[in-house]
C-alpha cells in the first residue's frame, strides 16, 4: 500500500521566501533570529545521539548545534528514582553500544546500573515442536560468525538512555539543548526550489519555534520520529503499511535476580518477547492483532499474567472462562507443544509491576532522506516492526554515517548543507535500511502465516534451526543488526 | 562496465574546440576566446573581448558551442553530466590538504576549519570552480581560479557570488576568477614564483603541449611550493574505457570526443616536472565505482591519477 502524503508546497506566511536576507547572518529586525550551523529537530534517542556525535568528533566539534525537543527533559537521576523499570525498553546491538562509547555517553548510561547485557536469544514458535537457542557462548554461533563478541547486546530503558545522551549533549560546548520547546514549522524553504543546481545559494532555512522565536541554520536534521511533523509540513512522501497489529507492552518482576537471555516466541497472532532487565525485571513486548491486543489490555492483571505465561508455554492451558479468552487460547494453541519452562530456561515470572500500554505497528520508508540543507534520520525516515528490535539500531547507524559525512564536508571545504554530500549519506544508508526492512518483513511473513506450506516450512525450519538452516541465520543476523539480503 | 565508461567519458568529454593562445587548447563556449588577462575583477556582464592574441577559430564547431553552452549550465548540477567530477572533488581536496599537511607545518590556528590559511593558491583550468570553491572555504588567503573559457569563468563567479559563505571571499578578492590562458597570465611578472600551491586538475589532457604547460605551471610556484596535477593515463585500459568503449562500442559520446594520444603517462609528468626543478612526492590512482558513484584512492594508476610534487 502506497501512502502518498498529500503534497503541498509550503511557503511561509509573513516571514517567508519573499523576505530575502541580504546577509544570511543578519538579524531580522523585530524578531530575534539566532544563527546556528545545525538544528536537530527532536531529542529522542536518535536526535540526541546525533547531537553528541557532532559534539564529539574533531571534525565537527566547532559546529554550532541546536537540539530542539518538544517534551520536557528528565535528568538521568530522575529516570532511576523508581526501582521499577519503565515499560519502554530497547535492545541495543553491539554497533550501537560502540557508538555510545565513541560519543562519550556509555559511561553515563552504565553508571545508572540499569543496563542488562544479554548473551543468548531463545526463539521458538507455537505450531511445531522445534525450538532454537543461540547465544554468544555457543560454539555453533561462534562458527557461524567469527565476529561474535561476548554480549549480543544490552537491554536498557528508553528514557535512561535518552536522558544520558541529553546529559552528554549538554556537557558539550558546541551543543545547545532547548526543551521543552516544539518546532512549529520550517520557513524560507521550498523543497522544489532546493532541487535547483546551485544548492548552497540564497538564504538559509528558518526554523520557527512554538514560542515564536526563530533559528536559521545551514543544515536541518529531522529526528522528529515516526510521526514527523516536518515531513508532513514539507509534503515529503513515503511508503509504508500498517501491520494491523499493536504491541502490548508491560514490565514484569522475575523470580530471579539476573537473566541474560532474551526470549521470543512466534505465535500465529504475532511474536511475544521477554527482554530481561537489570534488577530481575523483564519487559514484555507482545505484538498481536488489534482485536487480541485490545482484549489483552482489558484483562485484569492476574488473567493477563496467565495469558503471558501461557503464550510462552502453551502446553498448560490457563483457566480462561470468557468466550473471547477461550477463542484466543484455542487460536494460540493451534498445535500445542508441551514445552516446559525448564526446557526453555524461561525464568519464573513473579508479578506484573506496571500498567500495560500499546503501540500501533506499522512500517514506513521515506523516499528521499535528504534535500539541500535538510536531512532525516531515525524513525522519521524509516519505521520498522519492533519484533527484530532494530528500530533504534538503524537510527544509530544513520547517526554514525551522517556525522561522518558532515565531517567529510568540513574536511573537503563544502557547505555542511550541500546536497551532494547529504546525498552520499542517503546512498549509504538507504540500501542498508531497505535490506533490513525487507529482512524484518520476510521474517514477519514467515511467522505470521497459517497456510500449510508456510507452517510446515516453519516447523521444519525451527526443528533444524540448531544445525544449519538459513532460517536460523536469518534470525541471528536480523537480531544482531545485519541484513539477510 | 557500461556505466563506468559512461562516467569516465562524461568526465573527459571535453574536446579542445578552439585554439586561442599558441599551444593551449581551451574550451570555447560562446565567443572567440581569450581576451587579454586583466587582474582586476571583471563582472559577469563584462563583455570586453580583446582579441589581441592570435585567434584561430577554424576548429570551432557550432554543435560543440551548443554542447558547451548547455554544459556550462550543467556544471553546477551535482546530478548532471558533471556528476563524476563533483563526486571526485571531496577526495582530491582531502588529498591536497593532507599532502600539504604532511610536508609543511601549517600556520593555521584553526586547522580543522581553515587548514589552508596563509597559502596563496592557483587553480589552473578551474572550470566552474569546483576545486577553487573548496580551497577558498578551507581558508586559503588567496585562491585564483584561472580558465580560458569565458563561460566557465562567468559561471564560476556567479556561483560563488550566490554562496552564503563565498560571497564575502569574492567581495574581498580572496577568491578571484580570471579568464585567461596560462601563457597570458604569466606575462604578469608579479605572478611568477608567487604561489604556494598550484593545482591543475583534469586539464592537462586538454592542452596541446603538456611539457610547455607544466613548465609554465611550475614557474608560478614559489621555491618550496606544492603542485598537484591530475589527469588520465595513457594505457590500454584507459583507451578501452574512454575511447573504444565509450565512443565506438557504446556510442555514448560522439567519436572523436577523446584524444587518447593526448593522455599522459605519469612518467612523462615526472620528467617534465623534474626538468623544472620539481620532485614528485606521491602519485595515487583514482578509482570510480559507478555502482555507488564513489571515488577512492588506489595504487593502480592505469586510468585516472593525481600527482603531488614540491618545487626545490
Ligand atoms: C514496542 C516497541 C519496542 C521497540 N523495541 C525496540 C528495540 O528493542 N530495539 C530497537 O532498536 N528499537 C526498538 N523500537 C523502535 C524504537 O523505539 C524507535 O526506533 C526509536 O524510538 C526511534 O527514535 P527516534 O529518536 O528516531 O524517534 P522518537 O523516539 O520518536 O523521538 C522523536 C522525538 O522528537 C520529538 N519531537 C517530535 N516532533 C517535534 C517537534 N515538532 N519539535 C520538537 N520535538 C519534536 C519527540 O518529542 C521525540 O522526543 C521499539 C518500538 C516499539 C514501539
Ligand atoms: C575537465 S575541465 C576541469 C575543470 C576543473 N579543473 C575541475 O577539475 O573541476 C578542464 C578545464 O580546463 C580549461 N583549460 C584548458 N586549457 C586551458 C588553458 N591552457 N588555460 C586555462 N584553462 C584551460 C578548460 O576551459 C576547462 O574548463
Amino acid at each position: 500500500m502506497i501512502r502518498n502524503l498529500i503534497k503541498f508546497k509550503y511557503t511561509a506566511g509573513t516571514g517567508g521566501i519573499g523576505r530575502s536576507l541580504s546577509r544570511y547572518y543578519c538579524t531580522n529586525s523585530g524578531s530575534n533570529r539566532e544563527q546556528y550551523d545545525v538544528v536537530i529537530v527532536g531529542g529522542g534517542l536518535v536526535g540526541s545521539a546525533m547531537a553528541c556525535s557532532l559534539g564529539s568528533s574533531p571534525n565537527t566539534a566547532h559546529l554550532k548545534v541546536a537540539l530542539i525537543e518538544g517534551a520536557p527533559i528528565q535528568s538521568v537521576q530522575e529516570t532511576i528514582v523508581s526501582p521499577v523499570p519503565d515499560i519502554r525498553t530497547i535492545s541495543f546491538n553491539q554497533q550501537t553500544i560502540q557508538l555510545f562509547k565513541d560519543i562519550g555517553a556509555w559511561d553515563i548510561i552504565k553508571s545508572t546500573n540499569r543496563v542488562n547485557p544479554f548473551t543468548q536469544v531463545r526463539v521458538w514458535d507455537t505450531s511445531g515442536f522445534g525450538g532454537v537457542h543461540f547465544g554468544s557462548s555457543s560454539n555453533d554461533i561462534a562458527s557461524m560468525d567469527t565476529l561474535e563478541q561476548e554480549y549480543m547486546g544490552y537491554i536498557i530503558e528508553n528514557k535512561v538512555v535518552t536522558a544520558s545522551l541529553l546529559e552528554r549533549a549538554k556537557s558539550l560546548p558546541n551543543i545547545t539543548v532547548r526543551s521543552p520547546l516544539s518546532v512549529q514549522s520550517l520557513e524560507n524553504y521550498d523543497i522544489n526550489q532546493q532541487a535547483a543546481s546551485t544548492s548552497t545559494a540564497g538564504s538559509l532555512p528558518i526554523v520557527r519555534l512554538k514560542d515564536n522565536s526563530e533559528i536559521s541554520a545551514k543544515l536541518i536534521i529531522g529526528a522528529d520520529g515516526g510521526n514527523s511533523v516536518l515531513k508532513k509540513q514539507l509534503g515529503i512522501s513515503s511508503m509504508g503499511k500498517s501491520y494491523n497489529q499493536k504491541a502490548v507492552v508491560c514490565t514484569l518482576k522475575l523470580g530471579v535476580d539476573q537473566c541474560d537471555s532474551l526470549y521470543q516466541r512466534f505465535l500465529t497472532t504475532g511474536p511475544i518477547a521477554l527482554l530481561p532487565l537489570a534488577g530481575g525485571y523483564a519487559n514484555i513486548i507482545w505484538s498481536t492483532n488489534n482485536l487480541h491486543a485490545n482484549y489483552l489490555l482489558e484483562l485484569d492483571d492476574e488473567s493477563f499474567l496467565q495469558q503471558v505465561k501461557h503464550s510462552f508455554l502453551s502446553g498448560d492451558k490457563p483457566s480462561s472462562t470468557d468466550f473471547l479468552g477461550q477463542l484466543f487460547n484455542n487460536y494460540i494453541n493451534l498445535n500445542p507443544t508441551n514445552l516446559s519452562g525448564n526446557e526453555l530456561y524461561l525464568p519464573p515470572i513473579e508479578s506484573l509491576v506496571s500498567k500495560r500500554a500499546s503501540f500501533p505497528l506499522r512500517t514506513d520508508h521515506t523516499f528521499e532522506y535528504t534535500h539541500s540543507r535538510l536531512c532525516f534520520i531515525g524513525d522519521a525516515s524509516h519505521l520498522v516492526h519492533p519484533m527484530a528490535g532494530q528500530g533504534v539500531n538503524l537510527g544509530m547507524a544513520d547517526v554514525k554515517s551522517l556525522s561522518k559525512k558532515i565531517g567529510e564536508s568540513v574536511r573537503s571545504g563544502y557547505d555542511i548543507g550541500d546536497s551532494m554530500m547529504l546525498k552520499t549519506f542517503e546512498e549509504e544508508r538507504k540500501t542498508e535500511n531497505m535490506k533490513m526492512m525487507l529482512s524484518i518483513d520476510t521474517l514477519f511473513n514467515i511467522f505470521n502465516n497459517n497456510t500449510l506450506p508456510m507452517v510446515a516450512m516453519r516447523n521444519f525450519g525451527m526443528s533444524f534451526l540448531n544445525h544449519i538452516t538459513p532460517l536460523k541465520k536469518i534470525i541471528v543476523d536480523v537480531s544482531k543488526g545485519k541484513k539477510i539480503f | 562496465m557500461q556505466q563506468s565508461i559512461k562516467a569516465l567519458s562524461k568526465l573527459h568529454r571535453f574536446t579542445a574546440t578552439t585554439t586561442a593562445a599558441s599551444s593551449i587548447k581551451c574550451w570555447s563556449h560562446s565567443q572567440p576566446l581569450c581576451r587579454s588577462f586583466s587582474s582586476t575583477n571583471t563582472t559577469p556582464n563584462d563583455n570586453i573581448n580583446i582579441n589581441n592574441i592570435n585567434s584561430n577559430n577554424n576548429t570551432l564547431k557550432n554543435e560543440e558551442i551548443q554542447f558547451f553552452n548547455n554544459l556550462s549550465k550543467d556544471w553546477w548540477n551535482p546530478e548532471g553530466t558533471m556528476k563524476p567530477l563533483h563526486r571526485m572533488n571531496p577526495l582530491r581536496v582531502q588529498y591536497i590538504v593532507d599532502s600539504i599537511k604532511s610536508s609543511t607545518s601549517l600556520i593555521s590556528d584553526n586547522p580543522i576549519q581553515y587548514p589552508l590559511k596563509g597559502l596563496k593558491m592557483i587553480d589552473i583550468g578551474c572550470g566552474a570552480g569546483l576545486l577553487s570553491e573548496s580551497l577558498s572555504r578551507l581558508g586559503a588567503d588567496k585562491v585564483i581560479g584561472l580558465d580560458a573559457a569565458k563561460n566557465n569563468v562567468l559561471m564560476a563567479k556567479s556561483h560563488a557570488s550566490a554562496d552564503i559563505d563565498l560571497k564575502e571571499n569574492i567581495e574581498t578578492n580572496k577568491l578571484e576568477y580570471v579568464e585567461s590562458t596560462i601563457e597570458r597570465f604569466i606575462q604578469d611578472e608579479s605572478m611568477v614564483e608567487s604561489f604556494d600551491v598550484v593545482c591543475s586538475l583534469e586539464v592537462i589532457e586538454h592542452v596541446d603541449n603538456p611539457q610547455e604547460f607544466l613548465k609554465l605551471c611550475t614557474r608560478l610556484l614559489k621555491p618550496g611550493g606544492h603542485i598537484f596535477i591530475s589527469t588520465i593515463n595513457k594505457t590500454p585500459t584507459s583507451f578501452l574505457a574512454t575511447i573504444l568503449g565509450a565512443e565506438y562500442i557504446f556510442r555514448m559520446v560522439p567519436i572523436g570526443t577523446h584524444h587518447w594520444s593526448q593522455f599522459i603517462k605519469p612518467a612523462d609528468i615526472h620528467s617534465a616536472l623534474a626538468q623544472n626543478n620539481c620532485a614528485v612526492k606521491d602519485t595515487q590512482g583514482l578509482f570510480y565505482n559507478p555502482y555507488d558513484s564513489s571515488w577512492s584512492l588506489i595504487k593502480d594508476l592505469s586510468v585516472n591519477y593525481i600527482l603531488y610534487a614540491i618545487k626545490k
